[in-house]
């Protein structure tokens, strides 16, 4: 496949599932071009990492694994781009699957209906907790590479261009039911045309 | 003052964990935070140690609760959705549905699966899987209808010494509230005559008997009464109940949120036409969803699966064969 | 919405219907069930009725014209309400039969084994009987039958009452208040004699049965009565002659039981006396062994006994052909139905007196002349073997010093 890389996102609570363990297990054994990006925000729904492992730190994990393991600052956007540029290279040249854990701090419920009122207090007010468009902002604006005009241009440009996208799905007619083709087959011929499911 | 459903089951394992000591509770989120439904809310807090939060491990989360059943313990599983006990299937049905047959040790254990869908749960947050684990021997299979059976039933399923696994059904847990709990029930095995008629035997579970309700008011209006069982358990299966009624109306309609393909209405009509075959006035009929993924769109959602509009469809054309 | 009209499965192997009237036109509003077109098979004329409520939208059928089955024969539009009540869907119908699009353009391939556009599994099978769950279509549900089995009542004793069910089937509704309805009608029990004759009579009905018949000239028989002390009756005569053929040749009375005829071992033969509201079948036995004079004595005991109701066991049963004397009623001419058992019933009209082309003396006389008729199973014989029988029967009849 020729320098091809792939890679995949997961959260601390994915690293339970046997799912991870026989993935990463197995891209190893192969020695897969992998990345796995381990967004580590500390809670996965309810549930801290304190009940999630028992791990120091979970790139410790890479160890059991045979692989390599990079830790980073999830909220410093500079940091990400540099270490995972560096995961990214290690793969394309043979070095196997790339455990990349970014710590960070889930800022805002598992789903709409949730308040997050479980979130440790002292990990909000922590470095963890920072927001990390608001450092990257910082860090351009520091740096001289952009400047507040700009940035909130950018930032308009990018909400004209959401809100744009949304009333073009909202406009869209959605599916109708009746001319719904109901079929889970690509094979058409193999689809059962036995009717006694009175539908 | 009334409870709701899903009340009904939290104040089921209240009184599951003060009474018995061997039980206690272990899922996902079901500690401090309640349960991704509150089924659990304030029982880590009454019951300190006994209801403890799980990793992403449904294969581990079964897996120890079968050892923890061995070990004379009483576990409560919270399966977050039902669609997700397909990770830890091999331990329902291989380890915990085998253990008493190839062991002669029992394995008590319950294992709470929110099931059904609503409008945008799409395929991974909607399934009834009730016919898949009934497949399989060595399991008992609930699927309470009713805020009193939920409660009730419950506490069956943790006296039982088997493996039970009790669906509850997601929509019904905010949506059915009951005046109060019941203070005697039907035991388990015994299906329900939800509503009596004389023209046709409608045989369904779980929320599909309120659709169901709904339907045969419809159809009271045009002369013909029709009769509800609501089957409580699925496994085992009241075949008398179900037989007692086809003999009084002769026609026999099965209803389920599930798909067709070998599904609990397929196993009622089965052993109706198999053993009642002279009590029918007219060929069985089933309205299941569609043999498709269940849709996240909504608009599609609502045509998936049997609704009070469609059973009345359904019922109607029945009466006409 | 437009709903087709679609010409109905009007019976088992009815693959089309012809157009006798339209009796609706365009614009016109129908009810469910209302009459649209007659139409006109091999079997019966029927109807073609409408499926929904609404208004005719469009005929497209001409009388006289023959369309098949399932054939559009033109539209009704039917009210959105009435189209969400009874569930019919928006989706464009198709002609039956009509493959659905393939959605697919992968299968378009020119090199691919799959033919464009074919989409379900068709039945390798055509021309089952149409499914019981087709509405329209007439059965009888396995309740039904188990109820008349319970009831001891046949199909037969249903003929004629109207079913509410699809294609008119009797339904179990419909049955229990046929049942009550007849509580509201005069009826009188009907004896167990009746029971026993009913059910005698629709078993032996069961076979195909055929009568064939020959004038025989009493006059010869009337004279030797006279002679005869104790007088037998005409009857007699008639059992004995026929005694006497069967023992000629008993073929005529054997029994079909598979692929064998199995001929009667004694010719024992009964008649047939009225009584009370039936009829008894007492028995001569070895009736070709005993003369006219001989058994005559033991008939009128027997046609006592059997008027009273008192006929001994052995007196009954075991016998091979019966013959009956319906012209003691005063028929001329009947065709009476074997029994179960038994492949031939003999009978004898009235006699009258009836001219005769006599051609030596060129001119007709007036002779005593009845009808015998011979009912047979014509499984086991043929008409030309039952007129032998009947002309042998005759000739001894007339002959009667032979009996």
């Amino acid at each position: 496949m020729g320098g091809v890389v792939g890679a995949t996102c997961l959260g601390d609570g994915a690293t339970s599932t046997g799912a991870f363990h026989e993935a990463l297990n197995q891209a190893a054994v192969e020695k897969l071009p992998l990345i796995l990006v381990v967004a580590n925000n500390q809670y996965a729904y309810s549930t801290p990492v304190s009940r999630q492992y028992a791990c120091h730190h979970l790139v410790d994990r890479a160890i059991g694994y045979g692989v390599a393991g990079h830790t980073v600052d999830g909220t410093d956007l500079a940091q990400c781009l540099q270490i995972l540029g560096t995961a990214v290279a290690a793969a394309r040249q043979g070095a196997g699957p790339q455990l990349v854990v970014a710590d960070l701090l889930r800022l805002c419920g598992h789903g709409e209906h949730d308040d997050a009122g479980y979130v440790d207090h002292g990990l909000k007010q922590s470095p963890l907790g920072r927001d990390c468009l608001a450092v990257a902002e910082s860090h351009l604006l520091n740096q001289g590479w952009a400047d507040s005009p700009q940035l909130a241009s950018w930032k308009h440009q990018a909400v004209a261009e959401v809100e744009a996208a949304v009333a073009t799905v909202q406009r869209e007619s959605g599916p109708d039911p009746y001319r719904e083709d109901w079929c889970a087959l690509a094979s058409d011929h193999l689809r059962e045309s036995y009717h006694g499911n009175a539908d | 003052m009334s409870i709701t459903y899903l009340e009904a089951i939290r104040e089921a394992q209240a009184r599951a964990l003060a009474s018995d000591p061997r039980v206690f509770i272990y899922g996902q989120d079901v500690g401090p935070f309640g349960g991704a439904f509150k089924a659990t809310k304030n029982l880590a807090r009454d019951f300190p140690g006994r209801v403890l939060d799980a990793p992403i491990s449904e294969d581990a989360i079964l897996g120890s609760a079968v050892g923890a059943a061995i070990g004379g313990m009483r576990p409560i599983i919270e399966i977050q959705f039902s669609d997700f006990s397909a990770v830890g299937f091999s331990q329902i049905v291989n380890q915990a549905a085998t253990l008493f047959w190839r062991t002669q040790v029992p394995c008590p254990l319950v294992v709470r699966l929110p099931s059904g869908g609503t409008a945008g749960s799409g395929p991974f947050h909607s399934q009834c899987m009730e016919a898949i684990y009934a497949h399989y021997p060595g399991l008992v299979i609930m699927t309470p209808a009713t805020v009193e059976d939920a409660y009730s039933m419950l506490l069956d399923a943790v006296a039982v010494d088997d493996p039970v696994l009790f669906f509850e059904h997601k929509f019904l847990y905010y949506h059915l509230k009951a005046e109060a709990l019941p203070t005697e029930t039907l035991p388990i095995g015994k299906a329900r005559i939800s509503r009596i008629g004389r023209h046709m035997t409608l045989v369904t579970y779980s929320a599909m008997v309120h659709e169901a309700l709904a339907a045969a008011e419809e159809l009271a209006g045009e002369g013909y009464e029709i009769e509800i069982v609501d089957l409580r358990t699925i496994k085992p299966l009241d075949t008398d109940t179900v037989m007692a009624s086809v003999a009084r109306t002769g026609r026999l309609l099965c209803v389920g949120e599930s798909w067709p393909w070998g599904g609990t209405t397929a196993e009622v009509v089965a052993r109706v036409a198999a053993e009642g075959f002279n009590l029918l006035d007219a060929p069985p009929q089933r309205l299941n969803a569609k043999d498709t993924p269940i849709p996240f769109h909504p608009k599609l959602w609502t045509m998936h699966r049997p609704t009070a509009r469609s059973i009345a469809i359904a019922a109607r054309n029945l009466m006409q064969l | 919405m437009q709903m087709p009209i679609l010409m109905p499965q009007l019976g088992e192997s009815i693959a089309e219907a012809t157009i006798i009237r339209i009796l609706v036109k365009p614009g016109d509003g129908v009810q469910a069930g209302q009459e649209l077109l007659e139409v006109e098979t091999n079997k019966a004329v029927t109807h073609v009725m409408a499926s929904y409520p609404g208004y005719v939208k469009q005929l497209l059928v001409e009388v006289q014209h023959s369309y098949p089955v399932g054939a559009i024969l033109g539209y009704l539009e039917v009210s959105d309400a009435d189209a969400s009540r009874l569930g019919l869907s928006t989706k464009p119908s198709s002609e039956p039969g009509e493959p659905h699009p393939s959605p697919s353009n992968l299968l378009e391939d020119a090199s691919s084994p799959h033919p464009a556009g074919v989409s379900k599994v068709e039945p390798t099978v055509r021309g089952l009987p149409v499914p019981a769950s087709a509405v329209g279509v007439s059965y009888m549900s396995p309740r039904m039958k188990a109820r008349i089995n319970e009831l001891g009542l046949h199909a037969a004793d249903l003929a004629g009452v109207a079913g509410s069910g699809a294609g008119g089937r009797l339904t179990i509704a419909d049955f229990e208040q046929f049942l009550e309805n007849l509580e509201k009608r005069k009826t009188h029990p009907a004896s167990s004699m009746r029971i026993a004759v009913a059910d005698a009579m629709r078993r032996s009905w069961t076979r195909p049965l055929a009568t064939v018949s020959l004038p025989v000239i009493l006059d010869a028989l009337l004279a030797h009565r006279k002679t005869c002390e104790p007088k037998p009756g005409p009857t007699l005569y008639a059992l004995r002659a026929l005694a006497i053929a069967l023992s000629e040749n008993s073929a005529p009375a054997g029994r079909l039981v598979g692929n064998r005829i199995v001929h009667p071992d004694s010719i024992d033969i009964a008649f047939a006396v009225e009584a009370e509201d039936g009829v008894l079948v007492p028995v001569i036995r070895q009736a070709d062994q005993k003369t006219l004079p001989q058994m005559a004595e033991r008939y009128n005991e027997l046609v006592e006994l059997a008027r009273k109701r008192q006929l001994p066991v052995d007196a009954t049963g075991g016998s091979i052909a019966t013959v009956t004397n319906f012209g003691t009623f005063g028929l001329t001419w009947a065709t009476p139905i074997p029994l179960p058992e038994q492949t031939l019933v003999l009978g004898m009209g009235a006699g009258r007196t009836a001219p005769l082309w006599d051609s030596t003396s060129n001119q007709f006389i007036p002779v005593t002349e009845a009808n015998l008729t011979l009912s047979f199973d014509h499984r086991v014989l043929d008409g030309g073997a039952a007129g032998r029988l009947l002309t042998r029967i005759a000739r001894l009849m007339e002959n009667p010093q032979q009996l």
